[in-house]
């Protein structure tokens, strides 16, 4: 067996570091609180947000106990006035935002002492780009996103440097499907860039969807949800959409030769068998803006109890893809 | 006064503070009928402008100011306030500071109470910043507390789960023992904090207001006591919606007596100049600046306007019964002895043409009676020619040799909207089938117009 991970090793020369759970109860507190523990062992001044609720002590589904996130005394953090009145730690209070949120504004802190905290930061983009670069202004060597559950968008290349991509039982307890999920969302975080000559063009194309002709770009629709393309069109062409990339306009674009190029891997909102479809019609997808993933979580308890042969599933996952896998409960709490 | 339907919504559309307190006195904006309340608010919109070199820098500090009102409110209710709450009062305090410092010497309006007592209170540590901390040094017993639990949580001994329990307890009591003792000191200056968001509003909206003057090129009016004067006089709003498409706005410019009618032509623009006087003294009468190069004009009580235009329907009334709810409300004014300014559009065309300059002869007497009004008339009608010592108006209309010297033009080219008094020998313009010819109007329609009018035509 493995010696125990440690995992700030892997997001080394990271400053912005987002964990993403496939699921809820996929084990992204247990990572957080391991790279805090690090971190804070190697005295890194660190900065932690979150997006949606997380944190919370119980889940909110199934009522098991969570682990909650333990900050180090000097940790720098951004929650919900709520959520920041309730912790149980000494605290310096620095900056207050008006961030839309039911809970609230948006506190952000400095602790004191050690201690737990629910971590409940802005969810719109725009304010979690903001509250990093606050973070950055702190002084934080480090900061680390915990993304809310099954969304995509803490991971954009825009904000983050690198991704912790977690899974396990929670998300399905086969093993083969869960394998399959789990490459199925790997796939879509390291979907290879657009040739840098090509993709400095396309940066300037804003809103819908357009298409390469010849030295410029000519508009296709100024929404980037329509369906109905002439197919002797785009057939052999660079088609790139400013938005969102839904399954059904993927499929519209299915010609043999065409390429799809999106913003980045948190606009591609695709189920599986319509990427397959459009692969196997000929055509291929790409992005802008790369994602860099770094390692690969793995829980092997379901929130029923259940628990699955995590060496299989590394072992399966590990054939398939080159980024480290690792279990959080063998490994990472030992 | 501000539902009056003469655009003032659009010009206070545009005037945009930054603090929600700037926002809340804009929303609460009075309708001043007072001329010293009008001669302050000028005032403190012209010491803005002197200091327009600073604005940009007072503005960053303005962003950074919140609405502590709800804080301030628990604080003066005796609360004990927590960390996030005396972080605001705190933070304000800082800001007010800077803000203070970066007003230098000012207007005695602008002076901000002094916070630094407030600030300290909440600066144990002598920081400087805008952070708030319960340090060590804000009670004897923190500092060996805290050091025992850091020590603790280091070594991390499991039979020491108790003892780190009850310390952490103790540290939270006497936080909040803390808090409480920073509540009470803080509690004397409620009215001090209360006064600084006052002042930080009003600074926030003389800089919004004077961004509006400097953007829409506005003046200051002069206050007169009883003289109706104003120079180049134009509508912000027309005028944005004429520019874009590539038209220009023309100014007008009058002296108004007590007793005014105004005619014209169809599109020479009554109506508009009508609804730009309610605009102008709206604005005026709400301590802005306004639209014209100059204008000197009196305070009034109340303003009466009717437009006919779409209030009734908003009202729920015919036009008819808007207008007679609008002549009610002007005869209340002149029978109550206070003073006003009514602006009718059209009185009396929304009935027959047998009545209806009935209406308008007799609105023009009686609203003349008390010394302290004035009436503006817009008419259609022929009889207004015969209203007794009313100052006559025209608006020059249809410009005959421009049609026949250039051909082919939009129908606003021909027309020429100079309001222009009027002699005693000028006849009324009958200029309806000229303006519907050059609109396009199918020509043998316009044969079937001129032989259906009694007494023929041009």
């Amino acid at each position: 067996m493995k010696s125990p991970t440690n995992i700030s090793l892997l997001t080394e020369n990271l400053r912005v570091v987002s964990i993403i759970g496939l699921e809820k109860n996929t084990g992204k507190t247990v990572v957080l609180n391991k790279l805090l523990k690090e971190f804070g062992e190697k005295g890194i001044t660190v900065g932690l947000t979150s997006t949606g609720l997380e944190g919370e002590r119980r889940d909110q589904i199934y009522l098991n106990e969570k682990p909650e996130i333990s900050l180090n005394r000097g940790t720098y953090f951004a929650t919900s006035e709520k959520d920041f009145r309730n912790r149980q730690f000494s605290a310096t209070v620095i900056d207050l935002k008006d961030y839309r949120s039911p809970l609230g504004k948006t506190v952000f802190a400095r602790a004191e002492t050690d201690g737990k905290v629910i971590l409940s930061g802005p969810s719109i983009f725009q304010y979690l780009l903001e509250a990093v670069s606050i973070m950055k202004s702190y002084g934080c060597e480090r900061i680390l996103i915990d993304g809310s559950t099954s969304r995509m968008s803490p991971g954009a290349p825009l904000v983050s440097d690198g991704i912790i991509l977690a899974t396990g039982a929670a998300l399905s307890m086969n093993i083969e499907e869960l394998c399959r999920k789990t490459l199925f969302a790997i796939k879509l975080i390291s979907l290879k860039a657009t040739e840098p000559k090509l993709a400095n063009r396309m940066l300037t194309l804003k809103g819908g969807v357009w298409i390469e002709n010849g030295e410029t770009f000519e508009k296709l629709s100024s929404s980037a949800l329509t369906t109905s393309y002439p197919r002797s069109k785009i057939a052999g062409k660079t088609i790139f959409i400013d938005g969102s990339l839904t399954s059904s306009v993927l499929l519209s674009l299915s010609e043999r030769g065409t390429r799809v190029v999106v913003n980045d891997f948190s606009r591609i909102f695709v189920d599986e068998r319509s990427l397959m479809k459009y692969e196997r019609a000929g055509g291929r997808l790409e992005v802008l803006h790369p994602a860099n993933l770094v390692a690969v979580t793995v829980n092997p308890f379901s929130p029923t109890g259940f628990k699955i042969h995590s060496r299989e599933l590394i072992r399966a996952l590990e054939d398939k893809i080159d980024v480290p896998v690792v279990n959080v409960l063998e490994e990472i709490l030992k | 006064m501000r539902d009056l339907d003469c655009g003032f919504e659009y010009i206070i559309s545009l005037i945009d503070p930054i603090t929600p307190m700037g926002r809340e006195q804009l929303r609460n904006l009075p309708f001043m009928n007072s001329a010293n309340e009008i001669t302050e608010s000028h005032q403190r919109q012209l010491d803005m402008a002197e200091k327009e070199r600073d604005l940009a820098s007072i503005k960053v500090i303005l962003s950074r100011i919140r609405d502590i009102r709800g804080t301030i409110s628990n604080l003066s209710s005796g609360l004990v306030l927590d960390d996030v709450e005396l972080f605001e009062i705190k933070s304000f305090a800082y800001w007010t500071g800077k803000l203070s410092d970066e007003l230098g010497t000012c207007a005695p309006w602008m002076k901000l109470p002094d916070l630094s007592l407030v600030f300290s209170i909440l600066d144990p540590d002598n920081s400087g910043t805008e952070s708030f901390y319960i340090s060590d040094c804000c009670d004897d017993s923190l500092c060996g507390i805290r050091k025992e639990i850091h020590r603790l949580q280091r070594i991390g001994v499991e039979d020491k789960k108790s003892e780190l329990s009850r310390l952490l307890q103790e540290n939270f009591e006497i936080e909040n023992r803390v808090r409480s003792r920073l509540s009470k000191r803080l509690l004397g200056n409620c009215d001090a904090l209360v006064t600084a968001i006052e002042i930080t509003g009003k600074i926030d909206l003389a800089i919004a207001l004077t961004d509006l003057n400097r953007k829409l090129g506005l003046g200051k009016p002069d206050i007169s006591s009883g003289e109706y004067e104003f120079r180049d006089l134009v509508n912000p709003e027309i005028s944005r919606s004429l520019n874009l498409s590539g038209k220009k706005f023309q100014p007008f410019s009058a002296k108004l007596e007590r007793k005014v009618v105004i005619i014209g032509g169809n599109m020479t623009g009554k109506s508009v100049l009508l609804r730009t006087v309610a605009l102008l003294q709206t604005m005026f009468q709400h301590g802005l600046f306004v639209p014209a190069r100059k204008a000197l004009i009196p305070v009034y009580d109340t303003i009466i306007y009717f437009s006919g235009d779409k209030q009734s329907f908003v009202d729920g009334l015919s036009s008819f019964a808007g207008e007679i709810e609008h002549l009610r409300k002007a005869i209340e004014t002149v029978d109550s002895d206070i003073s006003g300014l009514f602006l009718f559009d059209e009185i009396g065309r929304s009935t027959n043409p047998v009545e209806g300059p009935a209406f308008l002869m007799a609105s023009a007497e009686y609203l003349h009676r008390s010394e302290k009004c004035r009436s503006v008339f817009t008419s259609h009608y022929e009889e207004a020619l015969g209203i007794e010592e009313a100052q006559m108006f025209i608006i020059k209309g249809v410009d005959h040799e421009k049609i026949i010297k250039e051909k082919g033009k939009d129908v606003s080219y021909y027309v020429d909207h100079s309001l222009v008094e009027m002699g005693s020998n000028e006849s009324f313009p009958k200029e309806a089938i000229t303006i519907a010819r050059l609109m396009g109007l199918d020509s043998e329609f316009i044969q079937l117009i001129k032989r259906n009018m009694k007494g023929g035509c041009e």
